[in-house]
């Protein structure tokens, strides 16, 4: 069953491979906040293949997370930055995403070990990120403002981060969990996230055909 | 901690509960936001709708308003001080006979002012109501406009129809209305496009109405016309609007422009005898 998890690792690797061509193919005529994802597909990319490396040696690959989770953190806040059209909101996405990145790297050192899932962190940040989606649906619907070109990549964002917040939330206690019992959050995991990746192809497509 | 079988699949059994209702609850949020953002642009696209059909019905009002006050001015001026200035030129003519050397002389000159009134009164009346279109119709008209441009010798204008009885496509309103597109298309050609020839037909066929109108100008890019849309079209535009026409236009700089106008044909019930 591990086995088959580890398939499934470089069959996401792949999928991030194959997407991060797509996204950064015309990268130029890209809008700010496509290219943002862009980079973002690119980086988790990058991510997964540090980790399956990991992986394949034996190694422990949740560093990789805990920088990952950084990251993503930061790529997300800078996406929601540039597509809100209200100053205030985007002072405050400053200011938060500062102080947030500092305390998950204050985390990383001192708080939650580099040899585990940094749950805390990641509920701090994926949480920040669901308001932040949130937010955005609720701008859409007051504004008719260009925006709207991102509605399909932000739902998957929220699908995405809500479900990842769950089972990184809960990621240590399932390490005690015998595998055959979790198989099937990790499962669901890697479907959501596939989900995740579709829906940023789809907008990738539609995007390049308004254009 | 946790390596007794039964607490951990309690666990597993949690979190996978609360997987889903998190879950369940992002896509609720998804879905809520599309149904609602379908109903405010729905509400938005209805609104836009009735602002626009106000909007055409202000023009098509100020238009109908505009054609009756014309009418009532040229029937004013021809009616009214037409006659007065008619019974003015009489008097005149009747002075003329008696009275001293000089006073002959001055009511030689007021008598030659006072016909020049006339003459001016009625011109004026007959442009803002063409007698020939309610007299003679549509095309008759459409025959003096092509006598009077091809008399200034650097205009040439060809007018061309199959119709022979206009009463089946046009009744006096429409004729109006597709006089004074007419004059503007000819108006602009000369203005804008400097045109030096003009075809202009009118044709039916079948059921359809057909005003064709061709210049030999400097045309124009039809694409860029919508931001550039002057009176003159607009006004054309919405008198095609109220006839129940269609309108289009080709134009390439340098090439000259036409335009097609297609009316359906009156319903019977519509003709005016
Ligand atoms: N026959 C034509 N030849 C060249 N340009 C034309 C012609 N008809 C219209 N146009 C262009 O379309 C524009 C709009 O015309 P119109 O609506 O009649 O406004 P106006 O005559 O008041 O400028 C004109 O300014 C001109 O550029
Ligand atoms: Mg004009």
């Amino acid at each position: 069953m591990k086995h088959h998890l580890f398939i499934l690792g470089f069959v996401t690797l792949a999928a991030l491979g194959i997407l991060s061509t797509l996204t950064s193919l015309k990268f130029k005529n890209h809008e700010l906040p496509w290219k943002i994802i862009a980079l973002y597909v690119g980086g988790s990319f990058l991510a997964q293949g540090v980790s399956m490396l990991f992986w394949t040696f034996e190694m422990n690959n949740l560093t990789v997370l805990h920088v990952y989770s950084l990251f993503q953190f930061i790529a997300f806040s800078a996406f929601f930055w540039t597509t809100t059209q209200r100053r205030a909101k985007r002072q405050s996405i400053l200011i938060i995403t500062v102080v947030i990145s500092i305390l998950l790297i204050i985390n990383s050192i001192w708080n939650e070990s580099l040899r585990d899932f940094n749950s805390l962190g990641v509920f701090v940040s994926n949480g920040t990120i669901v308001v932040y989606s949130v937010l955005y649906f609720f701008e859409v619907l007051g504004s008719d403002s260009y925006t709207k070109n991102h509605l399909i990549v932000n739902a998957g964002i929220l699908l995405f981060m809500c479900e990842s917040l769950v089972v990184f939330l809960f990621g240590n206690y399932l390490k005690e969990v015998k595998f055959i019992d979790q198989i099937g959050l990790w499962l669901t995991h890697a479907i959501t996230y596939f989900l995740f990746l579709i829906l940023i192809y789809w907008n990738h497509v539609k995007l390049a055909r308004t254009r | 901690m946790l390596n007794s079988p039964e607490p951990a699949e309690n666990l597993t059994i949690y979190i996978a509960l609360i997987l889903f209702a998190v879950l369940a609850l992002a896509l609720t949020i998804i879905l809520l936001f599309f149904v609602s953002r379908k109903k405010i642009s729905q509400k938005k696209l209805e609104a836009q709708a009735l602002k626009l059909k106000h909007k055409s019905d202000l023009i098509i009002y100020n238009i109908e308003t505009q054609e009756m006050e014309r009418q009532r001015i040229a029937q004013d001026l021809h009616d009214d001080i037409g006659s007065q200035l008619n019974l003015i030129s009489l008097g005149l003519h009747r002075l003329q006979k008696v009275g001293s050397k000089i006073e002959q002389e001055e009511t030689d000159a007021i008598l030659l002012l006072t016909e020049g009134v006339i003459d001016r009164v009625r011109s004026l009346s007959h442009e803002l109501l063409p007698p020939i279109l309610e007299k003679f119709g549509l095309i008759a008209a459409l025959q003096e406009v092509e006598f009077n441009y091809n008399k200034i010798n650097s205009i040439q204008l060809n007018f061309k129809t199959n119709i022979d009885d206009e009463d089946i496509y046009v009744d006096l309103s429409r004729r109006l209305h597709l006089y004074r597109i007419c004059q503007e298309l000819i108006q602009n050609s000369l203005k804008h496009g400097k045109a030096k020839c003009i075809r202009m037909s009118l044709l039916g066929q079948n059921d359809t109405l057909i005003l064709s109108f061709n210049d030999d100008g400097v045309g124009f890019d039809v694409n860029k016309l919508d931001s550039g849309k002057g009176m003159g079209l607009m006004n054309i535009e919405n008198r095609v609007e109220m006839l129940h026409g269609t309108m289009s236009i080709e134009s390439e700089l340098h090439e000259g422009s036409s335009f097609q106008i297609r009316l359906p044909k009156l319903e019977k019930d519509e003709r005016d005898h």
